[in-house]
């Protein structure tokens, strides 16, 4: 493979705009975790493991996706741990943020309460011990100086886990 | 003059074509924002969505009622809006190559923030620049210097030096009249003696003050492109003292040093004084019948709005002698601040001691503009009050006494502001500038002129009044009128000398005369105009959106500075005061003996609500562009953009003036039914009509469009409840701002300005902006490439933004009156 190949390869890969892409799930069993993504890239990744988690009221969540370098990470911190409608306004904070590099295009996915932009979710914590639910969770896609990061500059995930 | 690409392609080129891809591939050639320097071949057009946008300006006429609403509406969509979205401001530059940049203090990254840099950034200083030029630079006006109240170029003189003394801004950038001195510590350094003292008749080179602005002229200048006065400016976002081991003042063109060059290059044909040239048409293909030499109650109104928002922010904090903010001084030491030698030290906002000497507003050059500006509204005021009034629609004449307009009642010989008054000049050599003679052109009257008068001394009244602690109240505000430099009031309407009382008194007056002439009395509705014959007043019988949307937002203002609650942005929550500093006088109301000023202001609040409630909108978030008062109708039927944006306007300002819910909630329907229909989605473009192939935009058109994106995201998206609205919001005003500002179509939303995105780029000429014709120092546009400024070529588009320099466009850095954006669709 020629270098240019595999800088067209990664890019394939990494940028955004395109069309679905087939179900990311290595695994045959039921998932139990599903992320669709859409605006920036579209993509529906599976997990066959739960992949979120609750401690001290935080509900830590790796939203799977082949797109980006690594599962993003978002955390939630609840009042309590209670089962029950939460959103981006209603908790005491919240994040969301992947950095992907990509042949000198820096594109990060950003959003919580901390941030700017904030962007917003909404969770539906059906069962707040072995936490299941939905979240719909929309975030900036920030271009580093020079980057271009495809178009649009928003991606929106729903998870169900 | 040179012109040419983007240094990032030779850049990527030299890198081999392996990275020239990649760069590119996320979507379109990766161009890195470079300047023009030089001609070059334009490089491959961007793979975009097969959407493009061009334009043509279809009038530069500078029209200053509208332009200057649109510039305090694009301040208040400037900085503050930027701070709402979660931007801190010290992460922008305003110099750095690429612009666009956040140096985001969270991340710890810069990134490209497109929404950020063109609010924070661009549309406050876009804002900024047109105000200064009819303040200072121009001389699109009559002159200062023959004011009633200054009375004569010496008494001038004396006070730019006093002032220039209370900023710290003496023997920087102003210096004794006559003088031009060389070898200056900085600012306008002069290190070759370049400068005459014949050039600097008052003590800032060049500069040129007004009182009351034309209502209308041609813009055209040239400006200066040399740069041997090794010029530099600083404000409060880069104050002398930032950075390490060197001043982060921008190096910049002569021109922001020494104003000669940006005064109008033809001014007696570009005015086109009454009783000499006579008013004449505009230039071939530009909108706007004729240019005249007449001054407007609407045109000095606005401009006074616009003066005062930017007063407020210059009257925030004071500085010290290295120009850091001084939030607070002792008490004691208050008297002196400004004082010369002054050793005083305060405390920065954390309560650490500031540098010794502590001066005026909040830099040198801002607390010495702020009390020009005070100074000229002062004299605008005193000039209405005395001698530009009429009682009889065919002469000018005046009060009798300030305190008499400030009780000016519904039982008082009628008395109104003419909506158009004839200037007549005659050279005075002995000063250099021409003296105004005065004659009624007009006696109509104009609701939203009236409106402007007041929403603009209701900004200058708050910066008097003790009472109002975050503005008159506070220290910064209080140092300017202790009697040193300006009056100090007894905080009373009765009459005294002082801008307290004159902004009082411009208050009562416009809206009394509003309610007395504009109110229909059977529905308490203003209408748009009244036409006089003799004394006789007839009402018109329409009202459009806009001046209702405008009616409720001045009243508010003039309810709020009257309530000692006018803030300079944090407007943001519903009213609480009940009484005003006008209530104590009665207004003598004939069905209602015992009513106030600030109760009858209420009563007009409450019934231009309810019609834009009632009648003006409906619940499917449909909005019409008028009220026809004689029909009980809409105006038409009509199906247009400004009627939404409008009614937006005035439905949030309903809201926040009477804190009923109904009204956020009517304007939230109004915006969605916008969005719905009048946004282009393939485009990026909002279109006066549905499906429109193109769209013309002017300063109120975009002011209103602007606004409505403003309030929506401050008012609802920020709050709970409506935080999915934000990232789409910020999209919308990132894209309105640059698309229509700046003109810079970005096709492949890669967030890259690639020249031929320019929508003005003919692949010959210079980028020639959008509505913004032009731009300077505190935008980008340094004069020379260097990153330092001041170095390297000569530039067009320093910053490459499509929007170019001053001294290429042969315009100020201000919006044209018309411009129209094609869609065109392959």
């Amino acid at each position: 493979m020629t270098a240019r190949v595999l800088v067209l390869a990664m890019l394939a890969a990494a940028c955004g705009g395109g069309s679905a892409a087939p179900d990311g799930s290595p695994h045959d069993a039921p998932a139990a975790c599903t992320a669709t993504w859409s605006g920036n890239f579209a993509e529906v990744s599976s997990t066959a493991t739960p992949c979120a988690t609750i401690a001290n009221a935080t509900v830590s969540i790796a939203a799977p996706s082949m797109r980006l370098p690594t599962a993003l990470p978002i955390s939630i911190t609840l009042a309590s741990a209670v089962a029950g409608s939460y959103t981006s306004e209603s908790v005491t904070g919240w994040s969301a943020t992947e950095t992907m590099t990509v042949v000198g295009n820096s594109c990060i996915y950003q959003a919580g309460s901390g941030v700017a932009p904030h962007g917003d979710f909404t969770l539906a914590l059906t069962d707040a011990t072995a936490p299941h639910g939905t979240l719909e969770l929309d975030m900036a896609v920030l271009a580093s100086a020079f980057s271009t990061c495809g178009s649009p500059l928003t991606e929106t995930l729903e998870l169900v886990f | 003059m040179t012109r040419g690409r983007f240094a990032a392609l030779a850049l990527a080129l030299a890198l081999g074509p392996a990275l020239v891809l990649a760069i590119g591939a996320c979507s379109s050639p990766g161009h890195s924002s470079g300047m023009l320097v030089d001609a070059g071949t334009p490089d491959a057009p961007p793979a975009g969505s097969g959407v493009e946008i061009t334009a043509v300006v279809d009038s530069k006429q500078f029209v200053v009622r509208e332009h200057m609403l649109a510039a305090g509406e694009m301040q208040i969509s400037g900085e503050p809006l930027a701070q709402t979205m979660g931007r801190d401001l010290t992460g922008y530059s305003r110099d750095l190559l690429p612009p666009n940049l956040y140096n985001d203090p969270v991340l710890g990254v810069a990134w490209i923030d497109l929404a950020g840099f063109s609010t924070g950034v661009e549309s406050y200083e876009y804002s900024k620049q047109p105000m200064n030029f009819l303040a200072f630079e121009s001389g699109a006006g009559t002159a200062l210097v023959h004011a009633p109240l200054v009375a004569g170029i010496s008494n001038l003189v004396d006070m730019m030096q006093h002032f220039a003394e209370g900023a710290d801004t003496l023997d920087k950038w102003v210096f004794p009249a006559g003088t031009w001195p060389s070898m200056n510590p900085y600012g306008d350094t002069n290190p070759t003696g370049a400068g005459s003292g014949a050039a600097n008749p008052l003590g800032w080179p060049g500069m040129w003050p007004t009182v009351h602005l034309f209502d209308s002229f041609d813009p055209t200048i040239n400006p200066t492109s040399d740069i041997v006065l090794r010029c530099s400016i600083s404000s409060d976002d880069t104050p002398q003292s930032a950075g390490s081991g060197s001043p982060a003042r921008e190096l910049c063109a002569d021109y922001e040093c020494d104003a000669s060059t940006l005064h109008l290059a033809n001014r007696t044909m570009q005015i086109a004084r009454s009783g000499s040239a006579g008013p004449r048409s505009a230039p071939e293909g530009e909108r706007g019948a004729v240019i005249d030499g007449h001054i407007t109650p609407g045109a000095d109104g606005f401009a006074t709005w616009k003066y005062g928002l930017w007063t407020l922010n210059y009257l925030q904090i004071m500085h010290d002698s290295t120009e850091a903010a001084v939030a607070s001084v002792p008490a004691a030491d208050l008297s002196g601040v400004g004082s010369a030698g002054n050793t005083i030290i305060g405390d920065d906002s954390t309560g650490t001691p500031t540098a010794p000497g502590t001066f005026l507003g909040s830099s040198d050059i801002e607390g010495f503009q702020a009390q020009m500006f005070i100074l000229e509204v002062e004299a605008r005021a005193d000039d209405w009050l005395t001698s530009l009034t009429t009682g009889d629609g065919a002469t000018l004449s005046g009060f009798t006494s300030i305190g008499a307009a400030e009780s000016y009642g519904y039982a008082s010989p009628l008395r109104w502001f003419p909506g158009s008054i004839a200037v007549a000049e005659t050279d005075d050599p002995s000063t250099g500038f021409p003296i105004p003679a005065y004659s009624l052109a007009s006696a109509d009257s104009h609701a939203l002129d009236l409106i402007g008068l007041a929403m603009g001394y209701s900004e200058f009244f708050a910066l008097t009044d003790q009472a109002n602690p975050d503005v008159g109240g506070s220290q910064p505000a209080l140092a300017y009128f202790d009697g040193d430099p300006f009056p100090a009031d007894n905080q009373l309407p009765d009459g005294e000398a002082t801008l307290h009382d004159r902004a009082l008194a411009m208050i009562r007056v416009a809206i009394v005369n509003l309610d007395r002439l504009h109110v229909d009395p059977a529905s308490n509705i203003i209408v748009d105009d009244v036409t006089f014959s003799g004394t006789t007043p007839t009402r018109g019988t329409t009202v459009s959106t806009t001046t209702v949307a405008y009616a409720l937002l001045g009243l508010r203002t003039v309810l709020r500075s009257c309530g000692s609650e006018l803030e300079l942005y944090s407007n943001n929550t519903p009213d609480t005061m009940t009484a005003g500093a006008l209530d104590s006088l009665p207004i003598s109301f004939p069905s209602d003996a015992t009513l106030t000023f600030s109760a009858r202001a209420r009563q007009l609040v409450l019934a231009h609500a309810e019609l834009l409630y009632n009648s003006l909108t409906d619940a499917t978030g449909r909005a019409y562009d008028g009220w026809d008062l004689a029909a009980n109708a809409p105006l038409d039927q009509s199906d247009v953009l400004d009627a939404h944006t409008a009614a937006v306007r005035g439905l949030f300002a309903a809201y926040l003036a009477t804190g009923d819910t109904k009204y956020r909630t009517r304007a939230i329907a109004v915006y969605d039914r916008l969005e719905a229909t009048f946004y282009q989605a393939d485009a990026r473009i909002y279109t006066e009509t549905a499906s429109a192939p193109s769209v013309q935009y002017t300063p109120l058109r975009f002011a209103l469009l602007q606004s409505t994106l403003r309030d929506m995201y401050e008012l609802v998206a920020a709050l709970p409840g409506g935080e999915s609205r934000e990232l789409t919001l910020e999209g919308r005003l990132a894209r309105l701002d640059k698309l229509v500002l700046n003109g810079w179509d970005d096709r492949n939303d890669d967030q890259q300005v690639y020249e031929p995105e320019c929508v003005q780029y003919d692949g010959v000429d210079i980028p020639r902006g959008g509505l913004q014709m032009a731009e300077r120092t505190l935008t980008g546009e340094l004069g020379r490439a260097g990153d330092e400024g001041a170095t390297g070529p000569e530039t067009v588009d320093r910053d490459t933004d499509c929007v170019p320099e001053i001294d290429d466009a042969h315009v100020p850095a201000g919006l044209a009156d018309a411009i129209t954006f094609t869609i065109h669709r392959n």
